[in-house]
């Protein structure tokens, strides 16, 4: 039965109502997902990864340490 | 829009700081120099005790705070640094020259193994884009802006990264090559920890029975060293999706391709589908069943934020064994 069920899904993706993912528009959908330019901004901040790197850099450099901790790594899933 | 995009605060930090990101969810219970560095920099602020430790700090090398803030007011955002960095300004010189403080880099027999873990040497890195997305006035999806969601934020793309060891990899190209299924568990770590709402922050990973059925097949496409990824899966809270109060129902597709020895040039993968449902700390989703976007494509291994641990792994054996647990 569950091999039925997963061979209509398979079969007729368009009978459960979701949105198609087809080879023509790969590219498109795929594009669509990534951060835009404006999304990326952040980024021309040299962030370090960890605050221990970023320690025996701001030892070296005489700088004081900008430090963003989340739940989940702020520049992944917060 | 994000205080890290105005050029206000991107220029400060880049001329007067080392900056620097960290999860605190590992910071404050890992055992080891890292962690009592920075557990010693939160007690010194509001953030004492066992509880989260989240929020923006402003310290010196030897572990002294001079600022905390956890508002995300532009203003206020800029007058925490303004202050804290004249606090900086007066320390005496002997805290502030270069190399006046010594700190080496931790061996790893010096890291607690619990909450530290490094990408799988010689395996693969995936970085994942979710997205919420609009059906536009030519049918087509479209990104949303802030206007089209009730709370205003949650629009833009959010990015969590995959693991994928060497020999999980080499499984999956032998998969293909006899036109069969993907790997259990590479499929069910796929669809557990990368394919859920993590568009307005941590959200809960699926469990092992919330994937209630899947197809995923892997097969060679025209080109040597091409491969094609097809499938279908529904995620739902409960068995039945119709009661669920959250699921994601999804057609997937992906493109595969190595080099002559087998090493991956190209892995994306596009997941689309219908999302309902919120969970405790992602509040705020739209109502009813709304397209959600994720792609996946390949990390560069030279780029330090591309290697950031899988938000799913904090269970590491859990994450690798997906299948199972």
């Amino acid at each position: 039965m569950r091999t039925f069920i997963i061979t209509l899904l398979a079969l007729a993706p368009s009978a459960i109502a979701v949105p198609a993912v087809d080879i023509v528009h790969f590219d498109r959908l795929h594009a669509l997902m990534q951060p835009t330019a404006e999304e990326l901004k952040w980024r021309k901040i040299p962030w370090r990864t960890s605050l221990w790197q970023a320690r025996i850099d701001a030892a070296a450099a005489g700088k004081p340490i900008y430090l963003w901790e989340m739940d989940g790594h702020p520049l992944g899933c917060t | 829009m994000s205080s890290f995009s105005n050029p206000d605060i991107i220029s400060v930090l880049r001329e007067n700081f080392i900056p620097a990101t960290d999860n605190d969810w590992f910071n404050r219970r890992r055992q080891d120099a890292a962690g009592k560095f920075f557990r010693s920099v939160a007690a010194q602020g509001p953030r004492k005790g066992n509880g989260t430790k989240q929020g923006h700090y402003i310290l010196t090398a030897s572990g002294k705070l001079l600022g905390f803030n956890n508002n995300r007011s532009l203003d206020r955002r800029k007058k925490f640094i303004r202050e804290a960095l004249e606090k900086w300004h007066a320390l005496p010189a002997s805290e502030r020259e270069p190399a006046a403080i010594k700190v080496t880099a931790l061996g790893t027999g010096q890291v607690d193994k619990k909450y530290h873990a490094s990408p799988p040497a010689g395996g693969i890195v995936l970085v994942a884009s979710a997205r919420v997305l609009k059906t536009g006035s030519t049918a087509r999806l479209e990104i949303c802006s802030a206007d089209d969601l009730e709370q205003g934020w949650g629009h833009m793309a959010a990015v969590d990264r995959m693991w994928i060891r060497r020999e999980e990899w080499q499984s999956l190209i032998s998969a293909a090559e006899s036109r069969g299924e993907v790997p259990q568990r590479l499929a069910y770590r796929l669809l557990r920890y990368q394919l859920v709402d993590f568009t307005r922050g941590e959200p809960p990973h699926w469990k092992r029975e919330e994937v209630r059925h899947f197809t995923m097949k892997i097969m060679p496409a025209e080109k040597s060293g091409h491969y094609v990824i097809k499938g279908t899966a529904l995620m739902a809270s409960a068995a039945d999706p119709a009661t669920a109060k959250r699921g994601f129902e999804i057609n997937l597709l992906g493109k595969i391709e190595t080099d002559t020895s087998g090493k991956p040039l190209r892995f994306d993968l596009v997941a689309l589908g219908d999302h309902w449902g919120d969970g405790p700390y992602t509040k705020g989703s739209r109502p009813g069943r709304t397209p959600l976007g994720i792609s996946l494509h390949l990390g560069n291994p030279d780029n330090p934020i591309d290697l950031i641990r899988p938000q799913g792994s904090r269970w590491l054996q859990g994450y690798w064994e997906a299948e199972k647990h």
